[in-house]
């Protein structure tokens, strides 16, 4: 159990008298692949929100309970240093209308790396960490938003490497992308899950069982199921899950 | 179906008709305004007109040069958007990111503000504000002048910058903001980084359309500004901008006098000012634009 990276006890969420989250309770795998799956307004991008701490951004925001990252209560952190460490990518591609470049040394530069040469290399190796580097690195110039959809979230992938994180949260990251596209981030999901811990929602359950090592199943804000994937896939044992997965409800 | 074709004709008409007759005011005025101001150049000099300090058009000796009344405009005007610039700037970022609740309250109180009369206003700045300044401001020798035509200005414009330039912030895309926060970037950063650069065109046309306003806002500036038609050392001074000359001294003029086409000459210079701000600000807006998604 010493590889667990995240650690929820009694985790309630509210958005004012929304109770949105009930009890949540979990640890998830370090460099391992989780998948969060569920019928839409289970509960799931919440969840995800609250673990760096994106959820703050709604004003009626409330929780209890005890999120343990590395040991460390986030709840009682500053959120920016959270997010340093927790990096999100989103259902839609969002660079910014910036060069791609600048889109990778935006976060180092506001953390103060100021070294033109450090900058060059985490431009690099974010590139190539998210696979686009061989297809912009004589573009670097060119604007993040001149890219195709699918290039825009693997920028967006290496603007959420760019900070160094131990942990990249995608919330729907193929749901705008075509399935070419979907299925180089999902290469790309398997390949970084050797040096980041990965947590994906998706509706998509087949995408879920391909690149997930772990599935949580939400239903109501309720963690009905959380196991390793071929388990649940198999065998799940609490009935709601198997009907979901049998698409007896969506 | 014959009947229906018919009225469309008749309601296209109507349309083409209106937008027709609108373009023909503008160029109306246009043309107006420039027949009776060129004449004055055959009895003053062009030069003496923009660049002499005296404007004493009603004495026998007549002497026309704007140049104080020019300086009245634009002295009232920097000191107006001094004011209201940055404090509208600010309230704006509030409104647009950070209010929760307390948005619709102020936003109502914004609006409030956009109607109230500018003739209350004066009035108020007239016994209120000018008593205020008298007493409390030492080289001050009159309540009435640029200060204080400049606080109600503001006051007036604020709602107006406010509005639009809130308008410009709340379109940069709410996942721009998320992007940025999410590297562990502070909110400062992000506003300053992401959030700024991208409401940029739409902050400068709220600029310019404020601008326009308070340039040509005639009520307070005959009210508070002091009327005195020289130019001024210091911002206690009173000033008679364009606006108000025309408001005070054209149902005293005679039709044709020279005085006369001195004032509609103003007009012509207060149109050319809005013209080119409107220009401006629609080239702001067609150019610069972000990629909203």
């Amino acid at each position: 159990m010493e590889n667990i990276i995240f650690e929820i006890k009694k985790l309630n969420f509210y958005y004012g008298s929304n109770h949105i989250l009930k009890d949540v309770e979990c640890g998830i795998q370090k460099n391992k692949v989780t998948a969060i799956v569920g019928p839409s307004g289970c509960g799931k991008t919440t969840f995800l929100r609250t673990l760096n701490r994106m959820s703050d951004l709604a004003p009626t925001a409330n929780y209890t309970g005890k999120i343990f990252l590395d040991g460390e209560n986030i709840l009682d952190q500053d959120p920016i240093k959270v997010r340093e460490k927790v990096g999100m990518v989103f259902q839609q591609p969002n660079p910014f209308p910036k060069s791609i470049r600048n889109n990778l040394t935006y976060g180092p530069k506001l953390h103060g790396e100021k070294n033109k040469k450090v900058l060059d290399e985490i431009v690099e190796s974010s590139l190539k960490q998210a696979a686009l580097w061989d297809e912009v690195k004589d573009n670097l110039k060119k604007s993040g938003m001149a890219l195709s959809g699918g290039q825009q979230q693997r920028l967006c992938i290496a603007r959420a490497l760019s900070v160094k994180p131990e942990v990249l949260l995608l919330d729907e990251p193929t749901s705008a992308l075509d399935p070419i596209a979907t299925s180089k981030i999902e290469e790309l999901v398997e390949e970084l899950s050797k040096n980041y811990t990965i947590i994906i929602v998706t509706h998509n359950l087949q995408q879920a069982l391909r690149i997930s090592d772990y599935m949580m199943f939400f239903y109501l804000g309720e963690l009905v199921e959380f196991d390793r994937t071929e388990k649940m896939a198999t065998k799940p044992s609490d009935k709601r899950t198997n009907d979901y997965l049998r698409g007896i409800f969506s | 179906m014959i009947g229906r074709k018919k009225r469309d004709l008749v309601v296209e008409g109507f349309i083409y008709l209106a937008a027709i007759l609108t373009t023909v005011i503008v160029a109306g005025i246009f043309f107006f305004l420039f027949k009776d101001g060129l004449p004055l150049f055959g009895e003053v000099s062009f030069k003496e007109f923009f660049t002499s300090p005296y404007w004493y058009p009603t004495y026998e000796d007549a002497e026309y040069g704007i140049f104080a009344l020019l300086i009245g405009t634009l002295s009232v005007t920097g000191l107006t958007i001094l004011f209201s610039i940055p404090l509208a700037f600010a309230s704006s970022i509030f409104l647009a990111i950070f209010s929760d609740k307390s948005r619709n309250f102020i936003k109502s109180i914004v609006e409030l503000m956009a109607g109230l009369p500018s003739v209350v206003l004066g009035a108020f700045a007239l016994k209120y504000i000018s008593k205020w300044i008298i007493e409390n401001i030492p080289s001050a020798w009159t309540g009435l002048n640029i200060f204080n035509a400049s606080l109600v200005l503001s006051l007036l414009s604020l709602p107006y910058f406010i509005t639009l330039m809130e308008d410009a912030i709340r379109a940069v895309p709410k996942t721009q903001i998320e992007g940025s926060l999410s590297l562990g970037v502070s909110w400062t950063s992000t506003i300053f980084r992401v959030v700024i650069p991208q409401a940029k065109s739409g902050i400068f046309n709220a600029m310019i359309l404020g601008i326009n306003r308070i340039i040509g806002e005639t009520m307070i500036v005959l009210m508070v500004a002091g009327g005195a038609a020289m130019v001024p050392s210091g911002i206690f001074d009173p000033v008679r901008p364009l606006t108000a000359t025309i408001a005070g001294e054209m149902g005293e003029t005679e039709l044709g006098s020279t005085h006369y086409f001195a004032l509609f000459m103003i007009g012509v210079i207060l149109l050319l000012f809005s013209t080119c701000f409107t220009l401006i600000a629609s080239k702001l807006k067609g150019s610069g634009k972000i990629d909203k998604r």
